[in-house]
């Protein structure tokens, strides 16, 4: 994994930049207060496929609001980079709140975020009527809430969607399955008749894996923990629901290297024509529908037979920020409606806003667009924990290595639901 | 004060078989059981002292437990094992080996000692033991010293004292004493008529920081909490977050430091469960190859600069941070600054080779030298290539190189001196022509050899590269992550250079920044990171992954490595800046069109030779074979006025790689070299010169030259401005111009040779002609003219 010399000068810089600091202008000497307008830093992931709309959006901004800059930073690409890049800055911040420089005053925090950031005191609660609150739809805005207080504005939403191939499934006469059994049907019966693996999917070693595990499991009824973030005493059903995935893969229907791939992996894999069925993020559909595209024209998108775990980005704003209003004013431009419609024609994310998804001019250029909706009213919250990412982390190590032995599930299930439970088990 | 001393050690824990995984599972298992035991024995857990060892543990208890633990916790911790095995697979399975002894135990700084511990130690691992649970299905064996047996077993009511059998064993070198061993049979929970009903509270651990290896006495005491259910982490609930580490580490160590730093954050856990630190870790290139372009821009702070901090770096050697630190003094990246800690691993590079060559070279002692190794090709028939990683992107490579450059020049340092020193630069040139296989990364092709076919060329490779990644080659280990063992993979040897193996010291780096600081949490918790690193257990996995201690010892792997070889800094033998360009000069390849006048001047005699100019011209061309590298390529022209029909050059040598065959072929085109009666047209021959090298297309990092050698004039020629020109126009094509005549580069023949990067020699002598060839040397692989 050593570069040749062509990457060395990226690698290197990657390098150099790790270990400098994030030169930035003097925000002022003011304790951090409301009533400060000034330059501030705002961090964003590192998603290239809506990194364009993003840039040009604060590049408006910029232009528009001279003496108010925003200075831009993106941080790596991997969801668990980019958090440990936050929760540092964010603990040296909160260590040292006079420090002059190192705050990055509006971050965008994946929704399983919310509550860790939330409860560390690394971001401030916020007044959801200030930031048109009713205008978001209500499990967008609760992604953003911890403990009944408010910490993120929605800047899109996110729900998996089932991406299958119309045109085979049209000449089968079916249509899209809808339950988790009609699916490993078509898979078996429909999907060799055509040459094509049955369904591709995250099975990773990292979050997708924990995503598609849970709604494997929610889909039986299950649970891993419940609504109080407390692991569950039974976890028969949770069993049951998860085993389909290592024997959907033992009886040759999920394309074995799923086990390999994240979202990009996947999509490829569809893309490139290999499997029938595939379950992706909203960000794949443009993607797919590109010129190029060896599926442009024949994949459809329906509803995942089972219900979505929700996914998105909420922005928030730093403890250690002190040109709040600025911070707060940025945070209302980014996540308006004018903007919401720029992300989502650019790269085709979920809205978070209602008015998009009634907009008829929308709807008419996007027809997916109402059952998105549907998808992301039903869609389900992943654990609200501030230890969502040990808790992430111990569900992959448990079960990732149940997908090559489906009858290894039931006691790993029960090893992790033991873990999770924690010091109150009589052990 | 007098204890009563249990050790118990997990029968083969490190064995290759079990994963992590594996270990996790058992070490939670033993625990889980040793606690249920406890309990059905009446047994007060909380009055105990309990160590984990890493493979086993260690318990002090009071006095009154005695009897209790003699039986019948034997009986129902092998039940509690057998439930334990049926449920897991059989590399998580757990046979234990169990020894109970009486006697004084003194507590110090560091933990518990004395004489009673190390005895029952010697008892825990007597062979005699591990032969009796080995040859049976039994989950535990027991093993009591002849006091406890003749105090406790003998005394109890319950004859259990009849299932002994006495053997002996070593408890000091010279000395072996009795014990006595039994396999216990499982209770069933209810047998125990003497059990006591209450329930132990859930087990806290000793609060405090992990301790090393308490040295000679070789009991390792660490707490490690995550083995009780009680320390596992809890949902929600703890105080405050863990202290966040963002570590940069090399590629070749990504995977272990990962296991490492999940290891760090289980240990690190407070009495209450909750973590206290969090490791997150990227792979990153290797970071010396910092040139000073590259300086320029990175302090770029426009939109979509990606930004990934670090606190903690570990390279593979401290090299790469001498030249991190050098660029920060430059004043970069102000308020930034790196210290080491210190080393946490040690490495070498080695020569890994084929079996079969170390056979025919008679390397079996497992040693070579520098300068015999770029002898190898010569010495081998079939040929023999090497593979080495570019020292910009690699501390090996960079370690290697600077250990053949100072075996080839034979000089202390290597120095912008040293390395431009006339005759230097083709010799460097020579060493880098034998020892590259192209910019290939060694670790991807020993992936590509495991599959090789009988006839690839890689099976005659010697590979530079760590002992580590030679010992994961070896071992059927993963290569880079993705490249699996192979049944048809050849061998290779790892050889030592007799010198000293260039030394990687794998330093822990912190990464300080004034803006804003570092939290005191985090600062805390890196420093605990390093410890941890420096700790039995996270030594032991270094170890198992093909490092050697900071002191030296391992690594813990089958292959036969000597135990301590000696090694070589390399801090100091080199400006690191130098190598470096000297490198990328001097690796170039070349394409080099000799063209020979053979006008009738050229038959006029040359000063202090035997022979007549073109004589002299035949021996430079022979000489400047000596400038080209085995992947360069040379070509032969002649010219004078109308040699070959109406034009005035021909083409006497295809431009070729100067293998043998192509030398033979050069020979015959010089023997049947002749000068003609007719006038020389010098300028066309350079034209018609350049225009053969501009026709065929060369590879990047080319140089394409010509070198004329001749009388110098012109006179009917096109003028000088004319050759500029056309050397102007087009692929850079350097001229060189060896002249005879007292006055052969005036005329503007020499501006012409200089601006097209080359240079123009008056030559008259040999000495001359050598000076010349030099400087063409210089002009292709060394510092330019300026």
């Amino acid at each position: 994994m050593t570069s040749s010399s062509g990457s060395t000068a990226a690698g290197v810089r990657a390098l150099l930049c790790a270990i400098m600091a994030v030169a930035l202008a003097a925000a002022g000497c003011a304790p951090a207060d409301g009533g400060r307008r000034g330059t501030i830093v705002f961090a964003d992931g590192r998603d290239t496929s809506q990194g364009a709309q993003i840039k040009a959006l604060v590049n408006r901004w910029n232009a528009d609001h001279p003496g108010q800059y925003v200075r831009m930073v993106e941080l790596p690409e991997s969801t668990d980079d980019h958090r440990a890049q936050l929760a540092a800055r964010a603990q040296d911040a909160v260590a040292a709140p006079s420090a002059a420089n190192g705050c990055i005053d509006v971050i965008a925090l994946d929704v399983v975020r919310t509550a860790e950031f939330a409860h560390w005191g690394y971001i401030e609660p916020l007044d959801p009527d200030e930031f048109d609150g009713k205008e978001f739809l209500p499990t967008t805005l609760e992604t953003g809430r911890y403990r009944g207080r408010q910490y993120g504005i929605p800047l899109r939403a996110d729900v998996g969607l089932l991406y299958y191939r119309k045109d085979v499934l049209d000449a089968e006469g079916m249509r899209p399955p809808q339950s988790w059994e009609e699916l490993r049907r078509q898979a078996m019966t429909v999907a060799p008749r055509h040459g094509l693996a049955g369904y591709v999917t995250q099975l990773d070693r990292y979050e997708g894996f924990t995503v598609n595990a849970l709604e494997a499991i929610w889909a039986a009824g299950g649970n891993v923990v419940n609504d109080k973030g407390e692991a569950v005493a039974n976890p028969a059903e949770a069993v049951r629901g998860f085993q389909r995935i290592p024997q959907g893969l033992r009886e040759g229907w999920i394309l074995a290297d799923s086990v390999d791939y994240n979202e990009e992996g996947a999509r490829t894999a569809f893309q490139d024509g290999r499997a029938l069925f595939m379950r992706n993020w909203t960000y794949a559909y443009r993607l797919l529908g590109a010129q190029g595209s060896p599926v442009l024209g024949k994949f459809g998108v329906a509803p995942l037979p089972w219900p979505s775990a929700l996914g998105g980005w909420n922005l928030a704003l730093s403890r250690c920020s002190r040109n709040r209003d600025t911070a707060r004013a940025f945070i209302r431009y980014l996540t308006s409606e004018s903007s919401e419609r720029a992300l989502f024609t650019g790269a085709g994310f979920a809205p978070a806003r209602r008015a998009l998804y009634e907009d008829p001019t929308l709807v008419r250029a996007y027809p997916h667009l109402p059952q998105i909706r549907r998808t992301v009213e039903r869609a389900r919250t992943r654990p609200v924990t501030p230890d969502y990412d040990w808790l992430s982390n111990t569900v992959q190590e448990h079960l990732y290595p149940t997908l090559t032995d489906p009858s290894a599930v039931a006691h790993r299930m029960s090893d992790l639901v033991g873990e999770l439970r924690g010091p109150t088990s009589a052990g | 004060m007098d204890q009563t001393i249990f050790i118990v050690d997990v029968q083969g824990f490190g064995s290759p078989e079990r994963t992590a995984d594996d270990q996790e599972k058992i070490r939670r298992g033993l625990e889980r059981a040793l606690r249920k035991a406890f309990a059905d024995s009446g047994l007060n857990w909380d009055a105990c002292h309990y160590e984990d060892r890493g493979d086993g543990c260690l318990m002090l208890l009071p006095q009154e437990h005695r009897e209790r633990l003699v039986w019948p916790l034997p009986g129902h911790l092998a039940r509690e094992l057998r439930e334990h095995n049926a449920r897991h697979r059989p590399e998580a399975r757990i046979r234990l080996r169990a020894a109970i002894h009486f006697g004084d135990v003194t507590r110090d700084g560091q933990g518990y000692s004395g004489n009673a511990i190390i005895t029952t130690r010697r008892m825990v691992d007597a062979q005699e033991l591990k032969e009796e649970l080995a040859a049976s299905s039994a989950p535990l064996a027991l093993i009591v010293s002849d006091w406890i047996f003749e105090n406790v077993a003998r005394k109890s009511h319950n004859h259990q004292h009849r299932d002994y059998r006495r053997v002996t064993f070593d408890f000091k070198s010279d000395q072996s004493g009795n014990a006595w061993i039994r396999l216990p049979e499982p209770l069933n929970r209810d047998d125990d008529s003497s059990r006591d009903r209450s329930i132990p509270r859930p087990w806290t651990p000793p609060v405090g920081p992990f301790t090393r290896s308490a040295g000679a006495l070789g009991v390792v005491l660490l707490l490690v909490l995550s083995l009780t259910a009680g320390g596992d982490a809890r949902l929600g609930g703890c105080p405050r977050p863990p202290a966040e580490i963002r570590v940069l580490v090399s590629a070749e160590k990504e995977s272990v430091i990962r296991t490492v730093s999940r290891d760090f954050e289980r240990v690190s856990r407070d009495a209450d469960g909750c973590p206290t630190a969090h490791v997150r870790v990227a792979a990153v290139p290797f970071a010396g190859a910092v040139d000073d372009s590259l300086a320029q821009g990175w302090l770029d702070g426009d939109q979509g600069e990606v930004s990934a901090e670090a606190d903690v770096w570990l390279p593979d050697s401290g090299l790469e941070v001498s030249r991190l630190r050098r660029l920060l003094e430059d004043g970069r990246a102000p308020g930034v600054s790196v210290h080491s800690l210190g080393s946490i691993a040690q490495s070498v590079v080695v020569a890994a080779a084929p079996r079969r060559l170390v056979e025919r070279l008679g390397l079996e002692a497992g040693a070579y030298r520098w300068e015999d190794m770029l002898d190898w090709p010569r010495r081998l028939p079939d040929g023999v290539s090497f593979a080495r990683p570019s020292p910009r992107s690699s501390s090996v490579g960079l370690a290697a190189t600077v250990a053949l450059y100072r075996a080839t020049l034979n000089v202390g340092a290597l120095t912008a001196e040293t390395m431009g020193a006339a005759g230097v630069p083709q010799r460097l040139h020579a060493v880098e022509h034998i020892m590259t296989h192209g910019d290939e990364d060694p670790v991807r092709l020993l992936c590509a050899l495991r599959n090789a076919p009988p006839d690839s060329e890689l099976r005659r490779t010697t590979f530079l590269v760590s002992e580590k990644i030679a010992l994961d080659y070896r071992g059927g280990e993963p290569l880079g992550g993705r490249c699996g063992p192979s049944s048809t993979a050849p061998e290779l040897v790892p050889l030592y250079a007799e010198d000293g193996a260039p030394l990687l010291d794998h330093p822990f780096v912190v990464i300080d920044r004034t803006e804003p600081p570092r939290s005191p949490a985090r600062s805390v918790a890196i420093e605990e990171f390093y410890r941890y690193l420096l700790s039995d257990q996270a030594r032991q996995r270094l170890r198992q992954a093909g490092y050697r201690d900071p002191t030296g010892a391992g690594p813990d792997r089958d292959s036969p490595v000597p135990s301590r070889p000696p090694v070589r800094e390399q801090y100091g033998l080199f400006d690191d800046r130098a190598l470096l360009e000297t490198w990328d000069r001097v690796r170039r390849s070349a394409r080099v069109l000799l063209a020979i006048d053979q006008s009738r001047t050229m038959s006029e005699p040359f000063p202090y030779h035997k022979g007549t100019r073109l004589a002299a011209a035949v021996d430079a061309v022979w000489l400047s074979l000596r400038l080209v590298g085995a992947r360069d390529e040379i070509g032969l022209m002649g010219f004078a006025a109308d040699l070959s029909g109406s034009r005035d050059h021909r083409l006497l040598l295809p431009l070729g790689r100067p293998t043998t065959g192509h030398r033979r072929n050069m020979e015959r085109a010089l023997r049947g070299l002749r000068a003609v009666d007719a006038a020389p047209s010098l300028h066309d021959a350079i034209g018609a010169a350049v225009d053969r090298l501009r026709d065929d297309d060369d590879g990047p990092d080319t140089t394409d030259a010509v070198i004329a050698i001749a009388d110098g004039t012109d006179p009917d020629g096109p003028s000088t401005a004319a050759l500029a020109d056309r050397l102007a126009a087009g692929d850079p094509v350097r001229l060189f111009v060896i002249a005879f005549r007292a006055d052969g580069c005036a005329s503007g023949l020499d501006e012409v040779a200089r601006d097209s990067g080359g240079e123009c020699y008056e030559v008259d002598g040999m000495a001359g002609m050598r000076r010349a060839l030099d400087g063409i040397a210089a002009g292709l692989w060394g510092v330019p003219h300026s």
